[in-house]
């Protein structure tokens, strides 16, 4: 469903020229979950906002090209790419924090892509965002329409920008690090919860992170990167067992070895769905 | 209610400082209101027989309650020098500087929210830094001086208007309010730029904040975004400024009046001053200081009405 080919990116810094991301290739079947590792400024988050048609003006693009089925990403201009944003392709963020407007009511913000690429009447988006509410199980739906982002928790706040991103039905959802502001039982809970909606509506997702226990959990495939350039990519059973970069296995030897198969551990895996809500 | 009841008491204690200062500044400054309404060549002991029947020779504290009963009961005192009611001197004064006061804040807005949004969206370009250099000019002219070449320009130039051809609400609202868009104008000028400055400000702030990217990333246009996103949490940090520029307003309106020949509150306060006429100098000072007072509550109000994080 994607596929992004011989991508490379460098930022006009003064003076010289850092290049961020470099030839980077790969692809993304439908409804897979791919995962891709990486320390910060290995170019993942890059890599990432160009699908999502974020780049922003000091980042120029060298060569490439990213192909969401039979369209040319790249190539389109900014108001045909608008038409793929929030429909097409979704992406949520870190921060759940801040990602939500504060002075916007719930249902305003979940709503907008709807507003912006369908032509549903209020009720109908309306039906459509208790709907989206709901699958990513948050309770109340009905009140939390009427609440502003202060009011809420980060997990719930993390399942309002979701609900927000998948309101439209993408094929393909990007995720920019969403668990990792979150304290360890929400984050297991958002994992499961986007593994259920990727089963659900068969909705690919680009999973990316700098915890390879994260993507390991819930992906099928990674990719690791590393100074702007994948050194690494395949099952993730296989990436985690057997490490071909000295690079991965410094990955895997920074998960704090305590935490798997601990009895708190599983406990934190429980106790998740509960804890959230 | 707990809100309410702190700003009401609020509200009344800067009243009260605020009429003592008016009282206590004529005792202070030179000048007789007896002598001013019998003139130079009036004998002292007419003078002072005067003073003695308007209650001046009474001490400074007894004549301020008495002052302060009156005016609670409603009735402002009589000016020296008309002889009339306070209130019915300056009772039809009032809409005219209010409305004055009302349509240069209206200016400010309509100038300074298209321009600051024009701004920020494209920031650093011509249109950008165009607005930037305009501004700068337009804050440092004092709208006294913009009326007086408004006056040239519109009246004598181009003889949009009759300069000093004031026409009361009373022939023609239309007329009247016609009348009132350059004064208008030159009192909102100089604060609008101001307004530009800080809201294109404000709003270049906002449109870096990760709600923005969110926004975008649901295929939002960058003007979209600008309006519906940015606009309202852009102008949280303003809203104290415009306060008080709604406040200036009714300042300069004082000022302009006299450029433009209005009748209202200002040219009654300035006559009133020289004439030690101070019943109706307190009255209006009361007057401005509660508009103004209740101007600031508002925007409480509204701080909390825009970011429903506030709490008050």
């Amino acid at each position: 469903m994607l596929k992004v080919e011989n991508l490379s990116i460098h930022f006009e810094d003064r003076g010289g020229n850092q290049e961020v991301v470099k030839n980077v290739s790969f692809a993304l079947q439908d409804s897979e979950i791919l995962g891709i590792v990486g320390e910060s400024g290995s170019g993942k988050t890059m890599t990432a906002l160009t699908i999502a048609g974020l780049l922003k003006e000091e980042a120029i693009l060298d060569s490439g090209t990213i192909w969401l089925d039979e369209r040319e990403l790249l190539s389109l201009t900014a108001k045909e790419m608008r038409e793929v944003q929030g429909k097409e392709i979704s992406m949520i963020f870190q921060e759940p924090m801040t990602a939500l407007n504060p002075t916007m009511r719930i249902e305003k913000q979940v709503e907008e892509a709807l507003v912006l690429h369908t032509e549903l009447s209020k009720e109908e988006r309306r039906q459509k965002v208790l709907k989206a509410l709901e699958d990513v199980e948050l309770e109340h739906p009905k009140q939390l329409c009427r609440k502003y982002p202060h009011e809420l928790s980060g997990g719930m706040r993390q399942r309002v920008m979701i609900a927000a991103a998948i309101v439209c039905r993408p094929k393909l959802l990007i995720a920019d690090e969403p668990t990792t502001a979150l304290d360890v039982g929400t984050q297991e809970s958002i994992l499961k919860l986007l593994k259920k909606l990727n089963q659900k509506y068969g909705m690919g997702i680009l999973f990316i992170s700098h915890n390879l226990r994260v993507v390991n959990e819930l992906c099928s495939r990674v990719l690791v990167m590393k100074d702007g350039q994948i050194i690494e990519g395949g099952a993730a059973e296989q990436i985690f067992q057997n490490p071909q970069t000295e690079y991965t296995k410094e990955l895997i030897a920074a998960i704090p070895s305590r935490m798997k198969g601990s009895r708190f551990y599983d406990l934190l895996k429980e106790k998740a769905g509960e804890r959230d809500a | 209610m707990k809100f309410v009841l702190k700003k009401i008491t609020g509200l009344i204690i800067a009243l009260l400082i605020v009429s003592m200062l008016a009282f206590l500044a004529f005792e202070v400054i030179p000048g007789d209101p007896a002598r001013s309404i019998l003139g130079t060549e009036a004998t002292e002991a007419k003078v002072q027989a005067l003073r003695e029947e308007m209650g001046l020779n009474r001490p400074l504290p007894q004549r301020y309650g008495q002052w302060v009963k009156d005016f609670l009961t409603g009735d402002m005192g009589t000016s020296y020098s008309y002889q009339v009611p306070v209130r019915e001197m300056i009772g039809d004064k009032i809409p005219i500087t209010i409305t004055l006061a009302v349509m240069a804040f209206f200016f400010i807005l309509l100038f300074s929210i298209p321009i600051s949004l024009l701004s920020v969206r494209y920031e650093n370009r011509f249109v950008d830094r165009f607005f930037l250099i305009l501004n700068q000019v337009t804050m440092s002219i004092p709208p006294f001086f913009i009326g007086i070449v408004f006056t040239f320009l519109f009246g004598l130039m181009f003889q949009w208007f009759t300069p000093g051809g004031y026409i009361s609400y009373t022939e023609s609202v239309s007329g009247f309010l016609g009348y009132l868009v350059l004064p208008s104008i030159a009192i909102a000028l100089p604060k609008a730029a101001m307004t530009t400055k800080m809201f294109r400000n404000s709003l270049i702030t906002e449109m870096r904040q990760d709600y923005v990217r969110t926004a975008l990333s649901r295929g939002n246009s960058p003007w979209r975004v600008l309006v519906r996103h940015a606009l309202r949490n852009g102008i949280l940090p303003i809203i104290t400024f415009l306060g008080m520029a709604i406040a200036d307003m009714i300042a300069n309106s004082i000022v302009i009046e006299q450029v433009f020949g209005i009748p209202g509150l200002g040219r009654t306060l300035i006559s009133s001053i020289s004439k030690r006429d101070y019943p109706v100098v307190e009255a209006v000072i009361v007057l401005i200081a509660v508009v103004i007072l209740v101007i600031n509550v508002i925007v409480d109000l509204l701080y909390q009405k825009l970011d429903k994080r506030i709490e008050i």
